[in-house]
């Protein structure tokens, strides 16, 4: 899949920290899946489920919440919905690698916050350098 | 400032849980204005000190993933909440260098809770804890 970089012109590496509280994230997921985008389905399920399986358990005044940093640079580990060859409703994401949906995740739903779009996560920025 | 809220049919109390890295928002912040904080949008002033202040108050300061951050959990009823939307619906403007603490309490937890307007703010972020 050709890739449109060059627009990219000051890269840096990022830090975020995604914050998820279970109950909600999936309640809501469960709820609106049927309207999310084939891209927008793999990119929370596989968020979602990495948070479940390698994040951090925390207990905030009574409530737990899964934590996970991610770092990433901004000029090669990230894509944007409109950064592909095509337009995103035309691929498949079923189909594609893990690795490729984390480029999604990083750059559309951690650095652009579309994360926000899902009721239960959280996102900060913690470091740049 | 009185906020119409009589077209609130259902309110529920929600909860957020604010988290703010102080090193992030210090150099970001230091990197943007140094030396022009003149022109740093007294919206923006007074919604990020006031935040920052309460969580330095009354907030738990943390060590998720290494990093030192500031958390809060905060609980409130959905009636105590204004937002853009409202405003505009109502064919007002904030004024934000005269705006009480109080109301602009409310239109942080409606806008900048709620709506995720915080998540635009370097060093903070917001997520749903809870509904009632």
């Amino acid at each position: 899949m050709k890739i449109r970089q060059d627009f990219v012109t000051n890269s840096s590496s990022v830090s975020y920290i995604v914050t998820m509280y279970k109950p909600i994230a999936e309640n809501f997921i469960k709820n609106h899946i049927h309207d999310f985008s084939n891209s927008k389905n793999r990119a929370v399920q596989l968020l979602y489920n990495e948070l479940l399986t390698n994040g951090t358990r925390n207990i905030l005044e009574g409530v737990e919440i899964y934590t996970e940093k991610f770092q990433f640079r901004t000029d090669g580990d990230t894509m944007w919905e409109d950064s592909y060859d095509k337009p995103i409703n035309e691929i498949d994401f079923d189909s594609i690698s893990d690795k490729d949906v984390w480029a999604l995740v990083y750059g559309e739903y951690i650095e652009k916050q579309r994360i926000n779009e899902i009721s239960g996560f959280g996102i900060t920025q913690v470091r740049t350098f | 400032m009185k906020i119409r809220q009589d077209f609130v049919t259902n309110s529920s109390s929600v909860s957020y849980i604010v988290t703010f890295c102080p090193s992030l928002y210090d150099s970001k912040n230091d990197y943007h204005w140094r030396g022009r904080e003149d022109k740093k949008d007294i919206k923006y002033s007074r919604i990020e000190e006031l935040i920052k202040k309460d969580l330095f108050e009354s907030g738990t300061k943390v060590y998720w993933e290494g990093c030192e951050l500031y958390v809060k959990k905060y609980e409130f009823d959905t009636e105590e909440t204004t937002t853009d939307e409202v405003y505009e619906e109502q064919n007002e403007e904030i004024d934000f260098k005269v705006i009480s603490e109080n109301d602009l309490w409310d239109y942080i937890r409606g806008q900048f809770f709620i709506m995720s307007d915080l998540g635009h703010i370097y060093g903070f972020g917001v997520t749903q804890v809870e509904t009632y």
